[in-house]
């Protein structure tokens, strides 16, 4: 039986990289590698915006616009 | 050429036109006024088609273009003229599968197979309205960053291969349980140290018993069981 772990009222696990409000944990995984945050401090996980910006940037250049 | 004169050209054009297209309607709809409307019609949708396939053969180089990245970003694509005759396979294992959807809010239902190489970042971000993701064939090393973020509509989504990377799909709380159940019989049962990450909302909504792919799932413990190597986050 894997073991599971749920944060608290208003509040978020996580272990740096993964957030939620319940965790099912692989095999092997300590528990206590996850720590309660306000879920207020949930991080911006809109990953790959740089990445987007540099795109933007290259469109610029060309004259283009990215609706074009 | 005077504005006049170019008036008159352009009449001349349009009447030659007309002509061309009544023969052609005629010969090829019969004498009666209805059968040359059908002619014409028939004869218009069929040069309309040559021309999407041409279109779609320059676009997808014939079913064989590796890299599709932006290709259908930005609404420059809806679901009026996103139309094409292949699967979206894309080999070039840098780009090829990124960002193919990014911010595009207009497609509603991408309509075929999407197979992707190694990078399949941002592939559907922001596709806000969209409900249907066809297949989406992965393999045991295609990365998912950002693949569905801001994908807050989507509600069917099968997965093809194995996924064998981090994968997260939080904003899309109207799942479907198939859906889920796609995502979730189709993770790898050899890899360790990854985590998928659900919407709480779309799985507290499951309701059991349900059966995918012939198997009965009675119960979310059940569903998952057999994944013990995935940390499975419900955010």
């Amino acid at each position: 039986m894997r073991k599971v772990i749920k944060a608290s009222e208003g509040h978020l696990l996580t272990n740096g990289e993964t957030y939620g409000r319940t965790i099912y944990l692989a095999e092997g995984i300590d528990e206590s590698t996850f720590y309660e945050i306000p879920e207020s401090e949930m991080p911006n996980l809109e990953e790959g915006e740089a990445e987007i910006e540099d795109y933007k940037e290259a469109l610029s250049r060309l004259g283009v616009s990215e609706n074009e | 050429m005077s504005i006049a004169e170019n008036s008159l050209r352009l009449k001349q054009d349009f009447d030659d036109v007309y002509e061309a297209g009544y023969e052609k309607g005629k010969s090829e709809g019969g004498d009666t006024e209805q059968a040359y409307n059908e002619g014409f019609e028939a004869g218009y949708n069929n040069g309309a088609d040559a021309t999407r396939k041409i279109l779609w053969d320059g676009i997808q180089n014939k079913g064989y273009a590796a890299n599709y990245y932006y290709a259908f970003a930005y609404n420059r694509f809806d679901d009026s003229n996103f139309n094409p005759p292949y699967k979206i396979k894309s080999t070039d294992t840098n780009t090829g599968t990124q960002c193919i959807f990014y911010n595009n809010t207009v497609i509603t239902d991408t309509k075929v197979e999407i197979i992707a190489a190694k990078n399949a970042g941002n592939c559907f971000y922001g596709m806000s309205n969209c409900h249907t993701i066809r297949k989406f064939t992965v393999n045991e090393k295609t990365t998912f960053a950002g693949t569905f973020t801001k994908a807050t509509s989507l509600v069917n989504i099968e997965i093809g291969g194995t996924i064998g990377q981090n994968f997260n799909i939080q904003g899309s709380t109207k799942l479907s349980k198939e859906s889920i159940a796609s995502i979730i019989t189709s993770l790898s049962e050899t890899k360790s140290g990854v985590t998928l990450t659900l919407p709480e909302q779309a799985v507290n909504n499951m309701t059991y018993p349900f059966t995918y792919k012939e198997v009965i799932y009675n119960s979310w413990e059940e569903l998952i069981a057999t994944k013990s190597n995935w940390t499975i986050s419900l955010a």
